[in-house]
Parts: C-alpha cells; sequence; structure tokens
C-alpha cells in the first residue's frame, strides 16, 4: 500500500476515483436540478453561465445529466463487476479446489467466454427488452468467466502452500478452507481484476448503449446519453463530447488505478 | 506435439456443442413467435399455425435442436423469416467483409503495438515507457464510437482524405482499401494499447530470465538481445491475449461495422437479433462464437511453435 | 492531432491519400437510412419499398407535384361508369417489361389480383376498393368493376402496391421475388441487391412511357445505387463530401445548414402530407377517459417539439389533418385545444383527477400511467422523451416501449397499450380517415378501437359518394367528432426537403406515400 501512495500518479487516479464515487453518490445534494425536466426552448444551448456545460437536445441541463448519469453508470459497473465477480471468484476457488470439477468448470467457461459480450448483450436484450438491467445482466455473464479464471489461477498457486496442508491435516471444513484461507489470499488479485473490470465494464456498456440496447431514454445514463448525443455530433458536439469525455475520464481513473494496485499488490498478475 | 493437437482439439468438440446449444436456447426464450413475425400484423390464428408447423416450432424443443443440429451438419442453417434469404447466403455475404475488417485493424495495429511495447520494455522507467504507457492506458478507455466519430469529422468530412461509408469493393481493389482504412483506423486504434501493455510486461519478464541475463553478460547488445531471446519468448503471452481478445474485437467490429456502414456479420447479427430473425441470428451467433473457438485454437497451435517448452 | 494522424496512415501504408472517391460518373448514388424487408410492391408497404418500386415498375396512374391531380401512367386515359362502378382504363400499347416482353391487360389484372388476393396478404387491399372483377377487354383495355362506387380510385392506383408486375417473374422467383430479382416495366431494371446495403438498377434501355409530369420520358442516368446508411451523421457527411448524390433522410439538425451550403441544391415539396400522431386506445384504461386524453392534447408542447426535435423542418399539427390536404374541415382546427398544460391541470382537477403522493394523477384507484409503444428511430425516441416530460408536469406518466421496426407492426397490432406514435402518408381527408377509423378496421390500421357508427357511416358516403359537396360534408363531420373526442394528438407535420449534390440536376421532391425522389427522371450527374 505504501508504495501505491508513493507513485503521484496511483494517488491522483485513487483522488480521482474517490471523488467520481462522491459525485455520483451525493449528485442529488451536488444539484438542484433534475434531470428529467425538459425545456424544449434551451434545446442544445452551448456552455454557458445559464448551463455550464450546455443542455442537451430537450434542454436539459448538461451538469445535472452529467451527475446523475455518472451514478447510474458506475453502479452498474459497479453491481454488475460485484456480482459476475462473485460467483466467478466463487467458480474458479471451486474448480481449483476440488480438482476433479476443474475440467468442467473451465470448459463451461471456455464456452461463456466463446460469446463476445456484445452478442450476451444482444441476446439479453431480445429476451428481457433493452435496459439497463439487460445490459448489467449480459456484464455480469461476460464477468463471470474472467473472474473464474484469475480466482482459479491465483487459488492454485496457493493450493500447493503449507497452510492449505495444514489446515486440512487440522481437519477444517472445505467451505471454511476455501472462504476464511483460500479467498482471503487470492484477495489481491481479485482486487487489482475488479478495478481493471470496472473500467471495461462500463466501457462495453456504452458500447451495448450505442447499438440501443443500453438504458433507455430518458434513463441519465453516460451510455445513453453518448448514445444519443452523437446523432448531433457535428452541430452540437458537447452533447455526446461531455458524456463521452466522462466515459473515458471514469475508465481512464479505474485503469490506472487499476495498473498502479497491481504494481503495488500484484506485479506477476497479467490482465 | 501430435497428441496434443488432437487433445485440444477434442476439447473443442464440447465447447463448440455448448456454444451451439446456448445459441439455440437463448433464441428459444425470446418472448416474441417467430411465426407471428412471419405472417405479418394481420394474419389469422390458422396462417400462424400454419407456419408454426411448416418451420417445425409445434415441436418439442429438444426435437428442434435435434433437427436444427442435423440441418446444420448439411450446411443448411435456414432461411431469414424475414425476407426468406438464405442464412448462408447472407453469412457467406458479410463473413469476408467482417474478415477484412479485422485483418485491416489487426495488420497495422499488432505491429505497431508489440514494436511500442518492446520500446516501452527496453527503455523502462524512462520518459518513452511512460509516454507508451499512458498512451496505451488512454487507448483502452477510449470508447470506440468516439473514435469512429472524431475520425469520420476530421479525416473523412473536414480534410476529405478518405471515404467513410460502406465499403467499395474487395480489399485487394483501390476502392475496397479506401473504404476499409477509417475502419480498420478505429477498430485498431483500440487495439494497440493492450498489445503494447501486454508486450512490455512479456519482454520485461523475459530480460529478467537467466538465458536472457548470460546472452547479455557475454556482452551481446541490447537490441540483439532483445529481439533474439525477450521477443521471441515474449510473443507467446501475446499471442494468448490477441486470440483472447478477439471476442472484444468482435464487440468493437459490431460498433464500427455500423458506425461506417460496413456491412459485416456484426451488423447482420445486431439487425437480426433486434428484429427477432431468429435462423439468422442463430447462423451469425455461429459464426461469432464459432469464429472465436477457431482462432483460439489456432492460437494454442501456434504456442506449439513459439514455445519450446509446451513442445516438450 | 493531425500529423499524428497523417503519420499512422502512412505508417499503416494506407493508399490513396487524394481526396475521397466521389461516385462513379453517370450512376446516380442516392443515401437513405433503412433498407425494406423485400421489394415486391404487393408484400411490402415501407417507405423504402415505395421508393425503389416506383423506379422499378409502372403503375396505371400517376400524381402531379400538386399532389391532387391524377395524371396518366401506364393508362393513356380512363372513363368511369355513369354509377361510379365501373372504370375502363385505356392502356399504352408501347410498353414493354425490364426482359422485353410487351406489357399487355393481362399484366394489369393480373398485378392487381394478385395485390388483392387475400393469400397475398397485403395489409393495405382495401386500397383497391370494393373489387367485383377486373377484366381484359382487349390487350389495351381493362374494365375495373367494383360493388361500390370508389371515388379515390384513380388516386389509390397510382401508390407504389398498385404497380404492375411480370407474371412469370413472379411465378419463377416465388417468394423470392422483389428479393432476387424483380421484373417491371419501370424506367430501371434490377440489378443486384445487399440487404442492408446497396439497391443497384440500370437503366431500362427503350423506356419513353413516364407519366407526363416529367420533360424527358427516358431516363438518362445509366445506374442509380440506393445505398443504405443508417448512421444519419455518416449519411450527412457523404452527401457532404460528394459519396452520395441526393437524399431525403436529411437529418433535421442539419438542414439550415445544408440550405446555405453553395454545393449542395436542396428541393421542398409544398404539398406533403406526412404526419406524426400519438393514438389513444379509446377503450383501454385510464385512456377511455376523454377528459384525460383532452388534458393531454392540452399539455404537450408541439410547437416546442417542432422546434427541438424537427428543427424548424416540421410544422406543429394543430388540426387533426392537414389545412392544405382536400377535404380538410376548418372547423375541427378550431376545436383543437392548443398548449395550455395550466388548463389541462385545471381540467383534471375539475373532473376528479387528483394528484397522488408520487406526483401522478389518479382517479377511483386508477393512476393516470399508460404505456406507448412506437418505432425506435430517433425522431420518434426524442419525440416521445419530450413528451413523457411535458405529461410529467401535469400528473400523467407516460411508459414508452420503443421497438425495431421490423417488430413494430406486430406489437402494434396487439392491445397491451394504451397509446401508440406513428407516422403516415396520406393525400386526401378521404385517405386518412377511411384508413384509421372504420370500424371494421379494428385492430389494425384502426389501433384506436374506434368503434362508432355514425362515423362509419360518414365514412362510406364519402368513399362511395358521386357527389362533392355530399362527401366533403361527411368528411367535415368525421373530423369534428373525432377532435371533440380527443382520439388523436396530432403532432407534428414532417416537411419534406430532397438535398442533391452539385453534379446532380434536376432533382426534384415529389413526395408520394412520402417518395421524395418519385422515378428518378429528369436528373442527370455530371462529373
Amino acid at each position: 500500500m505504501r508504495r501505491l501512495l508513493r507513485d503521484p500518479v496511483a494517488v491522483a487516479a485513487l483522488l480521482l476515483t474517490l471523488a467520481l464515487i462522491a459525485a455520483a453518490i451525493f449528485a442529488p445534494w451536488l444539484t438542484h436540478g433534475d434531470p428529467y425536466d425538459n425545456d424544449l426552448g434551451s434545446a442544445m444551448a452551448p456552455p454557458g453561465e445559464e448551463h455550464w456545460l450546455g443542455a442537451d437536445d430537450q434542454g436539459r441541463d448538461l451538469v445535472v445529466r452529467l451527475l446523475y448519469g455518472l451514478r447510474l453508470t458506475l453502479l452498474m459497473g459497479a453491481v454488475s463487476v460485484a456480482v459476475g465477480g462473485g460467483i466467478g471468484t466463487l467458480l474458479g476457488l471451486a474448480a481449483a479446489f476440488y480438482r476433479r470439477a476443474d475440467g468442467t468448470i473451465m470448459r463451461l467457461m471456455d464456452v461463456m467466454l466463446s460469446f463476445p459480450a456484445i452478442l450476451f448483450g444482444l441476446a439479453i436484450a431480445a429476451i428481457f427488452g433493452p435496459g439497463a438491467t439487460a445490459v448489467m445482466l449480459a456484464l455480469v455473464v461476460a464477468t463471470i468467466p474472467l473472474a473464474c479464471r484469475v480466482a482459479r489461477a491465483a487459488a492454485i498457486v496457493e493450493m500447493g502452500r503449507d497452510y492449505m496442508e495444514a489446515g486440512r491435516a487440522v481437519g477444517l471444513g472445505d467451505g471454511r478452507l476455501i472462504l476464511r484461507h483460500l479467498l482471503p489470499n487470492c484477495a489481491s488479485s481479485l482486487l487489482v481484476f475488479a478495478t481493471l473490470r470496472i473500467g471495461q465494464v462500463i466501457l462495453l456498456g456504452s458500447a451495448l448503449s450505442f447499438v440501443g440496447l443500453g438504458a433507455q431514454p430518458p434513463t441519465a445514463e453516460l451510455g445513453a446519453m453518448a448514445a444519443q448525443g452523437r446523432t448531433f455530433l457535428f452541430f452540437a458536439p458537447h452533447i455526446a463530447v461531455v458524456p463521452c469525455v466522462a466515459i473515458f475520464v471514469v475508465v481512464l481513473a479505474f485503469n490506472v488505478l487499476g495498473d498502479a494496485l497491481r504494481d503495488a499488490l500484484d506485479p506477476r498478475l497479467r490482465l | 506435439m501430435a497428441r496434443h493437437v488432437i487433445q485440444r482439439l477434442l476439447v473443442a468438440i464440447p465447447v463448440l456443442f455448448g456454444v451451439l446449444l446456448v445459441g439455440f436456447l437463448l433464441m428459444q426464450v425470446v418472448p416474441t413467435d417467430p411465426a407471428v413475425v412471419r405472417a405479418g400484423p394481420n394474419a389469422s390464428a390458422e396462417l400462424v399455425a400454419q407456419i408454426r408447423a411448416d418451420l417445425g416450432l409445434d415441436r418439442p424443443v429438444a426435437v428442434q435442436f435435434a433437427l436444427y443440429l442435423a440441418r446444420l451438419l448439411q450446411g443448411d442453417l435456414g432461411v431469414s423469416i424475414i425476407n426468406n434469404i438464405q442464412v448462408s447466403r447472407e453469412l457467406g455475404n458479410t463473413i469476408g467483409p467482417t474478415l477484412e475488417l479485422m485483418f485491416g485493424a489487426l495488420v497495422w495495429s499488432i505491429p505497431l503495438g508489440i514494436f511500442l511495447g518492446t520500446l516501452a520494455a527496453c527503455r523502462r522507467g524512462r520518459p518513452i515507457d511512460r509516454l507508451v504507457m499512458m498512451a496505451s492506458v488512454a487507448g483502452v478507455s477510449v470508447p470506440v464510437f468516439f473514435v469512429g466519430l472524431v475520425l469520420i469529422w476530421f479525416v473523412g468530412f473536414k480534410w476529405e482524405l478518405l471515404p467513410f461509408t460502406g465499403r467499395g469493393g474487395p480489399i485487394w481493389t483501390l476502392e475496397g482499401l479506401q473504404t476499409l482504412a477509417l475502419p480498420a483506423l478505429t477498430l485498431g486504434l483500440v487495439f494497440v494499447g493492450p498489445v503494447a501493455r501486454m508486450t512490455r510486461t512479456a519482454v520485461l519478464d523475459v530480460l529478467g530470465a537467466d538465458h536472457v541475463r548470460t546472452a547479455r553478460a557475454k556482452g551481446l547488445g541490447e537490441f540483439p538481445v532483445v529481439l533474439r531471446h525477450a521477443l521471441r519468448n515474449a510473443l507467446v503471452p501475446v499471442v494468448t491475449l490477441i486470440g483472447l481478445q478477439i471476442g472484444f474485437l468482435l464487440g468493437g467490429a459490431v460498433v464500427t461495422e455500423t458506425i461506417f456502414s460496413w456491412p459485416g456479420v456484426g451488423r447482420l447479427a445486431v439487425g437480426a437479433i433486434l428484429s427477432n430473425d431468429f435462423p439468422m441470428a442463430q447462423g451469425t451467433i455461429l459464426v461469432l462464437a464459432g469464429g472465436f473457438i477457431v482462432v483460439n485454437l489456432a492460437v494454442d497451435l501456434l504456442y506449439l511453435v513459439l514455445d519450446p517448452r509446451v513442445r516438450a | 492531432m493531425r500529423k499524428l494522424l497523417l503519420a499512422f496512415l502512412c505508417l499503416a501504408g494506407l493508399p490513396a491519400l487524394a481526396h475521397a472517391q466521389g461516385a462513379p460518373a453517370d450512376t446516380l448514388v442516392v443515401l437513405r437510412s433503412a433498407d425494406s424487408d423485400n421489394y415486391d410492391p404487393a408484400r411490402s408497404t415501407a417507405r423504402a419499398a415505395g421508393e425503389v418500386a416506383y423506379m422499378l415498375a409502372d403503375t396505371l396512374t400517376s400524381i402531379d407535384w400538386d399532389m391532387k391531380t391524377v395524371v396518366p401512367g401506364l393508362a393513356r386515359s380512363w372513363t368511369v361508369s355513369p354509377d361510379g362502378k365501373t372504370y375502363t382504363f385505356k392502356l399504352r400499347d408501347d410498353v414493354t417489361f425490364c426482359d422485353g416482353r410487351k406489357m399487355t391487360a393481362d399484366d394489369v389484372v393480373y398485378s392487381i389480383n394478385r395485390w388483392i388476393d387475400p393469400a397475398t396478404r397485403s395489409p393495405v387491399r382495401w386500397r383497391a376498393g370494393p373489387v367485383k372483377e377486373l377484366r381484359a377487354v382487349d390487350p389495351t383495355t381493362v374494365d375495373y368493376e367494383l360493388t361500390q362506387p370508389f371515388s379515390e380510385l384513380p388516386y389509390q392506383l397510382a401508390l407504389f402496391f398498385a404497380s404492375i408486375v411480370d407474371r412469370n417473374s413472379v411465378e419463377k422467383l416465388g417468394p423470392n421475388f422483389g428479393v432476387q430479382g424483380f421484373n417491371g416495366t419501370g424506367p430501371f431494371c434490377w440489378s443486384s441487391w445487399t440487404p442492408r446495403g446497396d439497391l443497384v438498377m440500370t437503366r431500362h434501355e427503350g423506356y419513353n412511357w413516364a407519366p407526363p409530369i416529367f420533360k424527358n420520358p427516358a431516363p438518362q442516368v445509366s445506374k442509380v445505387i440506393w445505398r443504405v446508411i443508417p448512421d444519419s451523421n455518416t449519411l450527412l457527411a457523404a452527401l457532404q463530401s460528394g459519396q452520395g448524390d441526393v437524399t431525403q433522410y436529411i437529418p433535421y439538425v442539419a438542414l439550415e445548414s445544408l440550405k446555405k451550403n453553395p454545393s449542395l441544391h436542396l428541393s421542398n415539396q409544398p404539398n406533403y402530407f406526412w404526419d406524426y400522431f400519438i393514438g389513444f386506445k379509446v377503450d383501454k384504461p385510464v385512456v377511455n377517459d376523454p377528459v384525460l386524453r383532452r388534458a393531454m392534447v392540452m399539455s404537450v408542447n408541439r410547437a416546442g417539439i417542432a422546434k427541438a426535435v424537427f428543427f424548424g423542418a416540421g410544422d406543429p399539427a394543430n388540426a387533426l389533418l392537414n389545412p392544405a390536404v382536400k377535404d380538410f374541415d376548418p372547423k375541427s382546427k378550431e376545436m383543437e385545444p392548443g398548449f395550455d398544460p395550466e388548463g389541462a391541470k385545471k381540467l383534471l382537477d375539475a373532473n376528479g383527477w387528483a394528484a397522488g403522493a408520487d406526483g401522478v394523477r389518479a382517479k377511483a384507484g386508477e393512476r393516470a400511467s399508460f404505456t406507448l409503444y412506437g418505432f425506435n428511430d430517433p425522431i420518434s425516441a426524442r419525440i416521445t422523451e419530450a413528451m413523457q416530460a411535458d405529461l410529467r408536469r401535469v400528473g400523467v406518466e407516460l411508459k414508452l416501449q420503443l421497438f425495431d421496426a421490423t417488430i413494430a407492426w406486430g406489437k402494434l397490432a396487439t392491445q397491451d397499450f394504451g397509446a401508440f406514435l406513428m407516422s403516415y402518408p396520406y393525400v386526401s381527408a378521404s385517405d386518412a380517415l377511411n384508413l384509421y377509423f372504420p370500424s371494421t378496421n379494428r385492430p389494425t390500421p384502426n389501433r384506436m378501437n374506434w368503434n362508432d357508427a355514425r362515423t362509419d357511416e360518414w365514412l362510406t358516403q364519402a368513399r362511395t359518394s358521386l357527389d362533392a359537396k355530399q362527401r366533403e360534408e361527411a368528411l367535415a363531420s368525421v373530423q369534428r367528432q373525432l377532435t371533440e373526442a380527443s382520439v388523436w394528438i396530432p403532432l407534428v407535420r414532417e416537411q419534406l426537403w430532397l438535398a442533391s449534390s452539385k453534379r446532380t440536376q434536376g432533382a426534384r421532391a415529389h413526395g408520394i406515400y412520402g417518395v421524395g425522389l418519385y422515378k428518378g427522371l429528369d436528373i442527370t450527374v455530371g462529373k
């Protein structure tokens, strides 16, 4: 950790990430605007005194939309990585622990990996209808096999360590052994994975929104806002550029932080 | 070596079967009835029932899947329920352009990524390393469509350097090459970053390895060392990464194909799934997932060529 | 940045950094945003099918640029029997199909019969009128007999559904007619089609039987490419950089700047009737209350939508139908309430729709909340989004479900929604009202489930009456009745603009069934 704090870039990324999370959480208190109330009179207003970042095609203030969009985007990223990562981790640990299940689990993961995330998004949207939930579900499914691989790789190394042997010798139950001993020792790999994955997941989500499967209008979500704003890219570029830049900054912050975490915690991890 | 190859191929079969099954089942749970779609909004109930029978939709799901597999083995992918065009024909028309796009994206981004990654590794900690790493992190953080739209606006529209709509022809014609340039640039740009990062890590790993240190100690210069020993060994993880990233590339391809009206499989898949064109959707899924499996197989086999340890 | 990009381009070894190539000479590249599922005129009702069908095939009649006068097409002339039930069409004798075969009365009889055959399942076969029988009297004479008079017939036969097609080609290609091939008498012949890509057609050599509204009866370009570009920015940039020659699918936001662009020519059709409207299912919970419907009409800021969504390329609709259309009733315009959200709130307050805790009004335990179905094109999406905000302000909750065009038609045929957004082309009051409001047209196209005996009677009168005055009165009654009941919220009237590149001469916006580039005649392309 101390190594992390010595790197100015890492510190900057950490602070930026924390600031973004705080802005997302406190959005309703940071602004009094309503992200869904339109004002057709000021549609596409350029950045200026009245609207700092301009207004979108429905005349909604982009600062307000951005804050609420950030909220939903981060929530979607966090939830899908938490759920997908959780399931994947358990599977990965199980694969490492029960060698007999390894082949089956990993083949299953291979199948899941054979579907590019964008196809999951399309298929899930076809079943449940497009929306934030469909995107999250697709991202969860796409995250599971990756988390599984990371957890398995880390756990296999740990399985060879003395403490596992010792634990078994003392007669600890499988569940306890996995959750109390194996999992904490894989935590650093998983933390690095989760941090980097949030960035990827947000990018993937915005790509799904771009194809029309993401959060539906008028929901304030960065990917959806960018997709909507792209129609006016040449005439009112701020509508698309503001959320695009926001996505870029968020993803960049998570990626830089993830890199720094990896260098500090687990330099051998390849992600 | 032969045993390894066969083993690898045998493993791929259940995976392929799983892909087929999942692709089939996904389309089964879609709430829209293909017979209704095909019959059109004003169709009578009898007509819908008849179409359902014609399409075999009234049979048990397991039978439908078996029939689907049987037809698949004969190369029959069915016909689109929207416009009656043979799925195999549509796929045949779109696979080429998608492969062109992928090739066009990879042909410059992989060498460039490897070059930048190696450069960064050789100059570890220096400004050039920092610069390359920063650029590659930025590269993997930017949405594909943003890159595409910026390129269209500047390169295509403002400076009128290159066309940016549709496909002018096959890749070996001038028109084809011109229309391919911007989509390939867009898709490739998001690929340089990951390749550079992976190469850098791999080269650094190898630079620390014994035989490289020995080579250095023997007085060989930096560049020959990197070239002869480090890069060659580093290629293994890089190739793996590229195999894994084909899925990511497909996602990017769907978006890129949409922006540039590129007539590829990605755009076909999106259209088919959005319009509930089941046979077409299944066909595209099969091709995309199948392509991914084949690429990964190829990567595994390439491993054998590149990495003497696996060969042994 | 620019240098960097150039360096990239050179690095990748990409050739030809010269100017982006325009379209080849003597070829007209038409840009559009969507493709059709097929190009069989009897099986598709899409505008995208129509614009192609008009070039590949001809119709018996045609419509002049004024959108009112019916002019000859394949029929040189026609007469009506005194009882209004039999039309006799005299055909041209110099017409051939693309494969060289001569067109005769038998082809006309075959094509119309195929269109109205229940097996063809054309959703618009009512447009052919109540047909009793079609007879080929001799090779150039067709008797078109109806069971009831149908004064609209000559107009309806100008629509592309009534295109004359070659029987042999239809029978040979089966369901692939209009997918893998086509044989018609139009100014251009089918060459190839890549779905969602290019549709290519070549000049029909010897064609000189164009409707008299064109200066030159023969096509002047040797090849036409219809190219689909779904992204509006890309389409726009393609037009401006000369990769396409003509389009009617201009992003509205760009219209003003395109007007100022000296390298483009814009053609406007003032007599254009294509309206966006909201229809309510009048027998579904909450939207079955006329008071609520009226309050919603008052809450929606139509002028704001016309400005923010259409950027001035659309006019707010302040009456059920376009005031310029034939048999429009001016009184119905006065009856249509204007934008008055405060008035709407008062109206709802006075009628028992009390505001609830969540801001949504309720009456007798039912929340003022319903689902709207529509298409997920950018225009519909933005209209409904604006409406949603407008209605939210007066305490009505609108839930949106927009679908891809291929599914939307099926979804719109169900009873699962309270309201829908649609846009449609029409040419007369009778055309529009007879499409949407006869009780026999439920569930589609009468998706409102409007079922009223008086309406049916008036509409029948309008269709069958041989007296212009009587017809006008009957249609006026319907317009007033529907306006009073607030069955629709007429939203915006689209304008038709056809943009063409500098090298393209003579492109003029027509607008029949929404088709801007009608037949592709009188057009030349230079270098």
